[in-house]
């Protein structure tokens, strides 16, 4: 059965999703200037790939396919390349002297901080609508 | 179970209705950024009336009729895929206006129901009171 409590789930499982995507987005921010990573190549912007999860006891209404939570499936890694400058002298240049920078365009990162930061209010709004219901719920009577 | 809350049984599978819509709505929203995400939508399932919970006597005419006990109306939904969807760049159908709308129009049905049912339980209240208030 779903309830005011399952509304809630699923809009908090988008809102832990959209704060993770923020995380993603601070991580691209801090690093855009990143030359060297772990594995010594150039640091590369990280997306959250979101993906469906199913709620633990769907049930009541009939139909092929219930509602679901969302969740982060994995951090995929930008495959594009990065900006490459020519500076011989920079301790992370390649043999033929080129720094590659990551693929980072702040503009980008500043639309999808938007985004994210609109869909988190979106998920909030929902949670407020869920629990105005419910409280007219509680003056029933 | 006694007839004096048969008026009240429709209405709470109304409220169950609403509720449930309301779920299926916020998964929509909560799935905003999901690629390849088709928004779903609740249907009333057919001959399944919510007028049938505000008609408080309904008299059977005829032996072949079906009951109308409106304690007997239950209130299912069919969960279906949103019509007239259009893709986004990622492949996600979801438009935050259009579940918004539907949102807050649900959120207004529900607590329409609610106060309805409300009212009702304050009839028997009344009548239970003597009239007294």
């Amino acid at each position: 059965m779903l309830g005011a409590f399952s509304a809630m789930d699923i809009a908090a499982s988008g809102l832990t999703a959209q704060r993770t995507r923020m995380n993603t987005i601070a991580s691209n921010l801090a690093n855009a200037r990143t030359t060297k990573t772990e594995d010594g190549t150039a640091y590369r912007r990280i997306d959250p790939l979101f993906t469906t999860v199913a709620l633990d006891n769907q049930g009541g209404i009939t139909g092929e396919r219930g509602v679901s939570k969302v969740g982060v499936e994995r951090l995929v890694r930008d495959p594009r390349q990065g900006m490459m400058v020519h500076d011989p002298d920079h301790p992370d240049a390649d043999a033929k002297g080129y720094v590659e920078y990551p693929n980072i365009e702040v503009v980008e990162e500043m639309v999808n901080m938007i985004t994210a930061s609109r869909a988190y209010e979106a998920g909030v709004s929902t949670i407020e609508s869920v629990k105005a219901m419910a409280h007219s719920a509680l003056e029933i009577g | 179970m006694s007839d004096l809350f048969q008026n009240i049984a429709p209405f709470s599978q109304a409220l169950g209705f609403h509720m449930e819509r309301q779920n299926v709505l916020s998964s929509n929203v909560a799935h905003i950024d999901t690629p390849g995400y088709k928004p779903m939508d609740v249907d009333r399932v057919e001959s399944q009336d919510f007028g049938q919970a505000l008609s408080v006597a309904m008299t059977r005419t005829q032996a072949g009729h079906q009951t109308g006990a409106s304690g007997s109306a239950v209130t299912q939904g069919r969960v279906h895929v949103s019509p007239d969807l259009q893709a986004g760049l990622d492949g996600n159908f979801v438009s935050l206006d259009v579940e918004a709308t539907k949102l807050a129009e649900n959120q207004l049905r529900y607590e329409v129901v609610s106060t309805l049912t409300g009212t009702q339980l304050k009839q028997l209240a009344y009548a239970a009171n003597d009239g007294r208030g």
